[in-house]
């Protein structure tokens, strides 16, 4: 079954482009068509402007986080998908560790894929909802650089937005 | 571990300054580097447009690398929870505004309750605000019941000048412009609960010359819906019953250029479709209640709706279609017509959306037509999911026809599954639940010319399991599944993670 509509694509569509994508990071190459590619606003303004050759360089981003980027688009470039399933895909893709988190949200920045900025962010965001802030410190290790004295202040000068809400 | 950092820290914070980097670099070292205050501020703002502002104004605690972030968040949201006092939330709105330092904004979303008081005045700045920070998306979602018409907000005339918003989500308020209206960038309208006559919606849309969302909602004045702007592909109409129904009341909706139509909520009156051609997606969820008459409109608004693609139909028609006069019309007419014509009930795609207690007939009637045929588990239980055994319970009784299995296999065979071709199955509550693996079973054996059944288990107490236990599990519910005989000889079953 697996095999089949690989033997299809190849029969029907043997002229389709690809692209090839390396990591700099750790110099893992993927081979992507190009229209999946594409929904990067960054590849495409360098395909557009001819400056790209056969291996596009990706500096800053590694192969495992590539991956899930090209996963993310191999699935929105799917015409068939429906939205179901592209919600359900995008929430397998950014259920991940944080700092993976942050890297994904780093890839789509730089690579300017809006949705996968979208999703990640908002999956950021979530994790620091409703939580006080010293909880927010610890998951993100955030070093407090706070005097207490300046912390207090801090707290004081913004008390508006702790008054009166849990 | 966590409790000695934690203790660490109390000890340095009133310490000497040496003491307290080397535990926060201890403490760095098991907790990971700082990899989120690294970030770009555009990037850090991006993250926190996605919290509500109360929460975002908090950060400002985090560090000094955080402090005062928030005065350049682009996107505002602010909503508080329903115990919070009005008066509260609306002097934090108007503070949290005035310190603000964004020159341009891309969204401002309010919505609370407000009790009482009138709080104009403070409206009124959040608006100027808005406008003159060239907001894109603007929600304004003031909710006061109490007070319908005479005493509710009156939007600013400046409001209507807006002419960068591209969204706009009006609630309870007064939408009355004395001049014109300049909202050439808007692209999606959601109006709810507002007095809105035939006319005055007319020149409201006259003001918006590229929308293409329009969603009404409790509006009770309606009993011509006009649209003629070419832009406009969504309508949806949620409760939108005329309030003076008699006999002859009707809302009336002429729309040429409409793609999409969803019609839910409890309607007194007639329903007519004068046009609407392009439809191709349509969601019809309403209920009118047990009148005969009707009845019979549902098929005019079938017929006139003929090119759609994927029809979604509510349980009214799941009732409508198992009993009574449309019942009866319904199979009369699936006899005597070719299937060429009998398009309007052979939708490519036909979704039911279930609640419990409901017949099962009518969903085989549906599934009868139709080829491909979507069921989500997570969708047949009601709004309490709190309770996984009450769930199970809701289940249970939906797909059994409110009573047992077999009663289900009894109707299923008496409309039988001729040409459901592609089955999809999602939301599961659990890879062990044996009502779920009897319903797949059930499906298998009796749907003739299926081709595919996908089933996506994630969901429930998948998400909670490790991943090694879970791929255990989803082994064996697939050895399960395929052990299962099939009377399609081209079924082909996926498990999809």
């Amino acid at each position: 079954m697996a095999s089949a509509p690989e033997n299809e694509k190849n029969a029907s569509a043997p002229e389709k482009k690809t692209l090839t994508l390396k990591s700099m990071i750790n110099n893992e190459e993927f081979v992507v068509d190009e229209h999946v590619a594409l929904q990067s606003v960054t590849i495409k303004n360098m395909v557009d402007s001819d400056c790209a050759g056969d291996v596009i360089p990706v500096p800053t981003i590694s192969g495992e986080i590539l991956a899930l980027v090209i996963e993310y688009c191999k699935n929105h470039a799917n015409p068939s998908a429906s939205e179901d399933d592209l919600k359900k895909a995008d929430a397998g893709i950014v259920a991940k560790d944080i700092y993976t988190l942050i890297d994904l949200v780093l890839a789509a920045n730089f690579l300017d894929i809006k949705g996968l900025l979208e999703v990640t962010s908002q999956k950021i965001a979530d994790s620091i909802k409703d939580l006080p802030h010293q909880d927010v410190r610890e998951i993100f290790g955030v070093e407090n650089d706070y005097t207490p004295e300046e912390e207090a202040a801090v707290r004081a000068e913004h008390d508006w937005a702790f008054e009166g809400f849990p | 571990m966590k409790f000695l950092l934690g203790l660490c820290r109390k000890n340095c914070s009133d310490g000497s300054k040496p003491n307290r980097r080397t535990a926060y670099k201890e403490e760095n070292e098991t907790l990971g580097e700082d990899r989120i205050s690294a970030l770009p501020d555009p990037l850090i703002l991006h993250i926190l447009s996605h919290l509500p502002m109360h929460e975002v104004i908090r950060t400002t605690m985090l560090s000094k690398r955080w402090n005062n972030l928030w005065i350049y968040v682009p996107s505002l949201t602010f909503t508080r929870e329903e115990r919070c006092l009005s008066e509260e939330i609306v002097s934090f709105v108007t503070k949290t505004l005035a310190l603000h330092q964004c020159l341009k904004i891309d969204k401002l979303s309010v919505s609370f309750w407000c009790k009482d008081v009138n709080y104009a005045a403070d409206m009124d700045i959040w608006i100027e605000f808005a406008v003159k920070r060239k907001v894109e998306v603007l929600d304004l979602s003031f909710i006061c019941w109490q007070r319908y018409d005479a005493e509710s907000y009156r939007l600013p005339e400046q409001l209507f000048m807006c002419s960068l918003v591209r969204e706009l989500k009006l609630l309870s308020c007064v939408v009355e412009p004395t001049g014109s209206i300049c909202w050439v960038s808007l692209k999606s309208l959601f109006i709810d609960y507002v007095k809105l006559t035939d006319s005055r919606l007319e020149k409201i849309l006259s003001g918006c010359p590229v929308l293409e969302v329009l969603e009404l909602c409790e509006i009770h004045n309606l009993n011509c819906l006009r649209i003629t702007t070419p832009s406009m592909r969504k309508l949806v109409l949620r409760h939108c019953s005329p309030i003076n129904y008699g006999n002859h009341a009707s809302l009336e909706i002429w729309a040429p250029y409409l793609q999409s139509l969803s019609i839910s909520g409890f309607y007194h009156c007639k329903i007519r479709l004068l046009n609407a051609s392009s439809v191709v997606d349509a969601l019809l969820d309403f209920d009118y209640g047990t009148r005969e008459e009707h009845r019979i409109v549902v098929w005019e608004m079938l017929e006139i709706l003929h090119s759609v693609k994927n029809l979604t139909l509510g349980t009214w028609f799941i009732k409508a279609f198992s009993e009574g006069v449309l019942g009866l019309y319904f199979v009369t007419r699936v006899n005597e017509l070719t299937p060429a014509t009998l398009s309007p009930l052979c939708p490519s795609q036909a979704r039911i959306l279930p609640s419990k207690g409901e017949s099962t007939l009518g969903l085989g009637s549906i599934t009868d037509g139709s080829d491909r045929f979507a069921i989500s588990i997570a969708e047949m239980q009601t709004i309490n999911t709190k309770d996984r055994f009450y769930d199970r319970y809701i289940f249970e009784s939906y797909v059994l026809g409110g009573g047992n299995y077999s009663t289900l296999q009894e109707l299923y065979s008496k409309c039988s599954l001729l040409h459901l071709k592609e089955i999809k199955i999602s939301g599961f509550q659990g890879l062990n639940l044996g009502f779920q693996l009897e319903l797949m079973q059930f499906l298998l054996k009796n749907a003739r010319v299926l081709e595919k059944m996908i089933v996506y288990p994630g969901g429930g107490d998948c998400n909670l399991l490790s991943q090694c236990c879970r791929s255990q599990r989803l082994l064996q519910f697939t050895i399960k599944l395929l052990s299962y005989p099939r009377s399609s000889p081209h079924a082909v079953v996926m498990v999809c993670e």
